[in-house]
């Protein structure tokens, strides 16, 4: 095991395209760690580079004690599972896993015993003597985790290993690959696309955009506490609602408002926060889930309200997503628990008033509702 | 599916049927009509008319031909030729394709604009003949494999398939730890049977088909390949050569005409009876369930 350094690592393609804008990652030892992003954000650049699949253009990255920029893949200490399996397909499932092995000249004995174990692990020993092309998707899955851990590595890296699995199984073999990482403790560092496994699945979860890591924490705290309205925006089913408008001081205190006849009391935190930026325009962020239909424990307050119509409605079983807009173009959409509902209805939503954000405008606009030490430190 | 065909596209199925069925019969009645003449007597061999099945079967002419010591020396050499030249060609097309197809190859551009453009451009037949002679290979075995052991077609059909492998199986093996020879000879050479299976099959028709080389560069009989034996007696008629010794009984027992035809088919069985054991290399489908695609 061993913790992983990324330093000022930068990767700029032929034509001048650069991927990775100088990131900085301190990846401790055994930690799970997920890189998530849209398409193009350099989340597989980056891991790819730690691999030592893509040169680095500058910075440098360690494993361990060591800066692994001019190591071969080889000699890294490194296991890698590709999302697209890349299992040999000419040799079996227990040829696939011992190749990696046999080239490390282990003993026979040895590579038999790894071998094995892993099968157990992963319960794959029945497929040993198979052929990839008489596994499932899944089966084959497995044996890429299998090849990757019979070589014990200091760290293993996830290409977007799932993608590739129906829903169902996706949603097994992330608690499958939860179990291994408990099991094993390796240091992981682990691609994907998907926000929901990046949260179910990271010690610390890393959002990267442009390039750029936007911010790196706990999942919870990305969550709850996104540094920017691109992190806020892209983590959370539904997406978070984002409605403009200006920080207007009235009646002593400070309100959220807009041309559409949106008006919110801003209380608390979100006050004392905001309170220097009274007079400019800005973004408020609400959480499908602190939207609701009547006031509640969270929602009491009447200054915290929206005047919304009912669009259309999405019944998931006990919740159901309401799609509201006014009569100015807002739209939000509200995860309330499944009730009988008619689309047109006009309703008051109620707001939780510790689930909303103000960003400056633009994609990447700052929240100026956190605390300074959070936003401080994106990286 | 059921569906009603209209009028136009049944006449237009007619037609290719009709027009593909004479293309068919054109092809495969030479084949009949030697097969036919070579197992015929002499008197059914020299009736007229179309032959699709010998009434009266002889294999004199086979005996013959098969007895022949300069035609079994040829069928030697041919052989020789044939296994040879075309365990060379695939090995030295994999060490060059693979390069090519590899990403991080410097220069690769220019290197297969290079390899293209002796495709188009060749020195020709004198340049050829005073290289050969220049590197002492006249008269020499190895003057028939050796200019032709690496064909610029060849690189570049081996070279688009070992691209189509999935990258990642490369940057698996990379990181098991696998140098390039290992990728090239444990990972992409078993992934490319039928790619390699039609080169082989290409390279050994070639080489089991070549005559003219031969005739330029081999001046001794006894290192000379079947085909020029297959010439000088079908186009030279020198039948007589092989009737030699024969006596007079048996000589009734064949013509020219027979002999030729037999000489033709011993010298095309060998060729056909490679196909049924490459053609399972041929299957698609063995890249599948490497990787998800």
């Amino acid at each position: 095991m061993a913790q992983v350094l990324i330093r000022d690592v930068v990767k700029v393609y032929p034509g001048n395209v650069t991927a990775v804008k100088g990131i900085n990652l301190d990846i401790a030892d055994g930690e799970f760690m997920v890189l998530v992003g849209p398409s193009g954000c350099g989340k597989s650049t980056t891991l790819r580079m730690t691999a030592g699949l893509e040169e680095i253009s500058d910075g440098t990255v360690s494993i361990g004690p060591r800066i692994v920029n001019d190591v071969p893949p080889k000699d890294r200490d490194i296991a890698m599972v590709f999302q697209n399996y890349a299992l040999y397909p000419h040799m079996t499932v227990y040829k696939n896993m011992a190749f990696g092995l046999k080239l490390r000249k282990f003993p026979k004995p040895e590579i038999h015993k790894r071998v094995t174990d892993a099968a157990e692990i992963l319960g794959i020993t029945p497929l040993l003597d198979r052929k990839p092309k008489a596994l499932s998707g899944g089966q084959r899955q497995r044996v890429a985790l299998g090849r990757a851990i019979v070589r014990d590595p200091s760290v293993f890296l996830f290409d977007e290993p799932l993608s590739n699995l129906d829903a169902k199984l996706r949603v097994e073999t992330r608690a499958e690959i939860k179990r291994l990482h408990k099991r094993l403790a390796t240091t992981t560092i682990y691609v994907t696309h998907d926000q929901e496994e990046a949260m179910t699945l990271g010690d610390r979860v890393c959002i990267m955009s442009e390039g750029l890591i936007q911010q790196c924490d706990t999942p919870l705290a990305v969550y709850e506490r996104p540094v920017n309205r691109f992190v806020a925006a892209f983590l959370g089913t539904p997406p978070m609602n984002f409605i403009d408008g200006r920080l207007t001081p009235q009646d002593g205190g400070l309100w959220f408002t807009n041309d559409h006849g949106v008006k919110i009391k801003l209380t608390g935190h979100h006050a004392e926060l905001a309170a220097g930026k009274a007079g400019q325009d800005v973004v408020m962020g609400l959480r499908p889930e602190g939207m609701f239909m009547r006031p509640g424990a969270f929602a009491q307050n009447e200054e915290q309200t929206l005047d919304m119509t009912v669009d259309v409605i999405e019944l998931l079983g006990n919740t159901m997503d309401v799609f509201l807009s006014n009569a100015g173009g807002d739209l939000a959409t509200a995860r309330v628990k499944a009730e009988e509902l008619a689309e047109g209805t006009p309703l008051k939503i109620h707001l939780d008033i510790s689930k909303i954000h103000l960003f400056e405008p633009g994609k990447f606009g700052q929240n100026i509702t956190l605390p300074e030490t959070v936003a401080a430190v994106p990286g | 599916m059921n569906w009603q065909l209209t009028r136009g596209e049944k006449i237009f199925q007619t037609l290719n049927a009709l027009v593909l069925g004479v293309i068919a019969v054109s092809m495969i009645y030479p084949f009949i009509y030697i097969i036919s003449i070579s197992l015929s007597t002499p008197a059914e061999a020299s009736r007229g008319g179309l032959h699709l099945f010998p009434r009266e079967i002889s294999l004199a002419a086979y005996k013959l031909v098969l007895s022949d010591s300069a035609i079994l020396a040829g069928f030697g050499n041919s052989t020789l030729r044939m296994v040879l030249g075309t365990t060379l060609t695939l090995v030295a097309t994999c060490l060059a394709a693979y390069p090519l197809a590899r990403p991080g190859m410097p220069h690769r551009g220019l290197l297969t604009f290079l390899i293209l453009f002796t495709m188009v451009f060749t020195g020709g037949m004198v340049p050829n003949y005073l290289l050969i002679q220049e590197l002492g290979l006249l008269n020499s075995r190895w003057a028939l494999i050796l200019p032709v052991m690496i064909t610029a077609f060849n690189v570049i059909v081996v070279k688009n398939f070992f691209q189509a492998i999935p990258e990642s199986l490369w940057e698996s093996a990379r990181i098991d730890g696998a140098s390039e020879w290992t990728i090239l000879f444990r990972i992409y050479i078993p992934l490319s049977g039928p790619v390699l299976a039609t080169v082989a099959l290409w390279t050994m028709v070639f080489h089991w088909n070549s005559w003219f080389d031969a005739m330029l560069y081999i001046t001794d009989d006894s290192k000379q390949v079947l085909q020029i034996f297959l010439q000088r007696i079908v186009v030279d008629n020198a039948t007589e050569a092989l009737e030699t010794g024969v006596s007079s009984d048996q000589a009734s027992s064949f013509t020219p005409e027979t002999i030729k035809a037999a000489t033709v088919v011993v010298t095309l069985v060998p060729i056909m009876l490679v196909y049924p054991f490459l053609q399972r290399f041929f299957t698609k489908g063995i890249m599948l369930g490497s990787v998800k695609g």
